[in-house]
């Protein structure tokens, strides 16, 4: 059986025998898993740069399971599938509207576990896209000169050319030569796609469009 | 001779002067006596106090009753005296203690006011009644329970000189006993012979209830951390035993795929078989240490009376029989003969038991009676705990560790309970109960085996 390494599942318990068994169900459903004991070495492991999800026990030696959700929320860490050998109602309450992706008592059954995994995991894969796709618009915004990024965001606010043109103080003409520009450096395919990536790229909108003329 | 005013008789022949010296000599004593107590409450300290007050009033007794050299001095003399005689009896009878003066017999022959005002009669009303004064004043007002310890220790001290110190409770004139602590010393005279007993007696009800309050508080506590405690000994149970079960899970799981893979995977197949060997026997070991751990309290076990635990076990269940509207019927011999037990350990299996039985009565609508008896058969005591529900399917299954017919159950109050009672020495088990439900059957043997 070979494994799909395209994604890895992280482990943390303070159990060996729990490690060890998990690590090999993972393997044995072609998973690459890569365990540890505390948080503390959780949080230092350099991690591979590929979809994960984070397989964490409530009870933990250093720091608490949920403290540790807690610890690294906001930054960019995996979804979590908490587990526990306890199973009390408010942790899961918390761990859940914390934003994990699942709580397992111990014993759980596989299929629960995968299922949760496999969620986790999915979750995470469109995490990354979302942001390997912001990652290029950034790098495509950070290729424009410093007049085309004064253009963008007129043009999206829906000035006119000669509008825009008065506002940067420049000729009519010039202003459409930077407009085409910009639209090829960030692969606009119209307007409207370049009014999105401004949005994501959180552009403020300084103008808004005077009289009721269509831009040309 | 007899002294009119405060009724105390002298017994002894005196001089004016020497009576009136040792009356001072008693009040000084008294009060120092008193006063100390009152303040240090050690009784070295007043009985020091009061042999130096003593000492003082005599010695300014007789410096004022020295040879009168005419008549005017003579009457001066005595005119002085009876003002301080005067002024000692004040002092008694102001005295915020209840006073009382016996002969070297016991019988008393003096009551200070407050201690008059307490009993509400005075000193020669019970006369006639063909007990000695000390005793119809025993009987009369000392608590019936108390009466007895009082009465022996009051003889023991008058057979032995030995001061008297007791609490007991004290019949007030308006019937309610109260909590009183009473300390008697002898007075000797110069050839060491007791003339008399001085006794004071404190009014202590105050103190006594509070701490009894006290007391009641902390045995609440206790018994709160006892329940704690066995829910925090459940929940690490849990913990411990869920452990090694979801490691079996896990590689069981895995060992199942690594043989349907296609080929089959033996030698991982194989090495996650041997794990959850390894682990399985780990979660047996957890409930092997859980025997083990009730065994070794053997230290903890006293001569204690069963009706006295079952009674208390109850109790603490009232409120759980009020809300699940359970009647509750007892039957404890009463010459049932003390057991050498664990109390907190019997305890958890007599509310383990009626807590299940209570439970076995949920779907029930009426007739919910939980029946406990207790008698001695044979060289054991037995206590039966009946409830009129369902009954049982699995009558020895039920003390197996985790078995559970419960919704939310961990299956270990009955393994728990029988681990306690055979390491007493003893058996549990059930059996059918008529006319329906469950009778369960524990045994403790009134000789219990020596602790191994």
């Amino acid at each position: 059986m070979t494994a799909a390494r395209d994604h890895v599942v992280f482990v943390v318990d303070d159990d060996e025998r729990i490690r060890e068994a998990l690590e090999e169900l993972l393997v044995a459903h072609g998973m690459l898993a890569v365990t540890f004991g505390s948080a503390g070495d959780f949080v230092r492991a350099d991690k591979p740069d590929m979809p994960a999800c984070l397989v964490l026990d409530v009870e933990l030696p250093d720091i608490s399971g949920l403290d540790l959700q807690k610890q690294i929320a906001g930054g960019d860490h995996p979804p979590i599938v908490f587990i526990t050998g306890h199973g009390d109602i408010p942790s899961s309450v918390r761990a859940i509207k914390s934003g994990a992706v699942d709580f397992l008592t111990k014993p759980f059954s596989d299929t629960d576990l995968m299922a949760a995994i496999g969620a986790a995991i999915e979750q995470d894969r469109s995490r990354r896209s979302a942001r390997a796709d912001l990652d290029a618009l950034k790098r495509r915004y950070g290729d424009l000169t410093p007049r085309e990024r004064e253009v963008l965001p007129l043009v999206v606010s829906g000035l006119l050319n000669k509008q825009a043109a008065v506002e940067l103080g420049i000729s009519e003409v010039t202003l459409q030569i930077h407009r085409r520009s910009v639209m090829q450096k960030m692969a606009a395919m119209s307007l409207a796609d370049l009014v999105r990536m401004a949005e994501r790229l959180e552009i403020p909108i300084t103008h808004s469009r005077r009289g009721g003329e269509t831009p040309s | 001779m007899r002294f009119d005013r405060g009724g105390i008789r002298v017994t002894i022949m005196m001089t004016v002067q020497s009576r009136q010296r040792l009356i001072l000599a008693a009040a000084a004593s008294i009060a120092g006596a008193v006063a100390c107590w009152l303040t240090t409450a050690s009784w070295q300290a007043v009985v020091f106090f009061a042999v130096a007050l003593g000492i003082g009033a005599v010695a300014s007794a007789s410096r004022v009753s020295s040879p009168p050299d005419d008549d005017e001095i003579c009457k001066k003399a005595l005119e002085a005296l009876r003002d301080r005689e005067r002024a000692g009896w004040q002092l008694i009878e102001a005295l915020p203690a209840m006073i009382d003066c016996a002969g070297a017999d016991g019988e008393p022959i003096f009551r200070g006011r407050h201690l008059r005002e307490f009993l509400g009669y005075e000193l020669e009303e019970l006369d006639g009644s063909g007990k000695t004064r000390l005793d119809a004043t025993l009987d009369a007002g000392v608590h019936p329970d108390d009466v007895a310890g009082v009465k022996e220790q009051y003889a023991h001290s008058l057979r032995t000189g030995e001061p008297y110190a007791r609490k007991h409770r004290l019949r007030r004139f308006d019937g309610d006993y109260h909590w009183v602590e009473t300390r008697a010393a002898p007075m000797r005279d110069a050839a060491g012979t007791i003339v008399q007993w001085v006794v004071i007696c404190l009014d202590i009800d105050g103190e006594v209830r509070a701490q009894e309050e006290l007391h009641r508080a902390q045995e609440n506590l206790a018994r709160a951390s006892q329940a704690a405690s066995l829910a925090e000994l459940s929940a690490a149970i849990a913990h411990e035993v869920n452990q090694p079960l979801a490691a079996i899970v896990a590689n069981s799981h895995a060992c199942h795929r690594w043989l349907t893979a296609d080929p089959p995977n033996i030698a991982r197949a194989q090495k996650t078989v041997e794990r959850v060997v390894r682990d399985a026997n780990s979660a047996a070991e957890v409930v092997s240490q859980i025997r083990a751990l009730f065994k070794q309290s053997v230290e903890a076990r006293t001569a204690v009376s069963l009706g006295g635990v079952i009674t208390e076990a109850l109790n603490l269940m009232a409120g759980e029989a009020f809300r699940r509207r359970v009647l509750t019927e007892v039957d404890i011999s009463g010459d049932l003969p003390v057991v050498m037990l664990d109390r907190v350990q019997i305890q958890q299996v007599l509310i383990n038991l009626v807590r299940n039985g209570m439970e076995a009565m949920e779907d029930v609508a009426t007739d919910r009676v939980l029946r406990i008896e207790a008698h001695q058969r044979g060289g054991a005591v037995q206590v039966e705990v009946s409830d009129r529900g369902s009954g049982l399917e699995f009558p020895e299954k039920i003390f197996e560790p985790f078995f559970t017919t419960k919704q939310d159950g961990m299956g270990m109050g009955l393994a728990i309970c029988r681990s306690i009672v055979e390491s007493h020495g003893g058996r549990l088990w059930a059996e059918t109960n008529e006319p329906r439900g469950t009778k369960f059957v524990f045994t403790l043997p009134l000789m219990a085996r020596a602790p191994s």
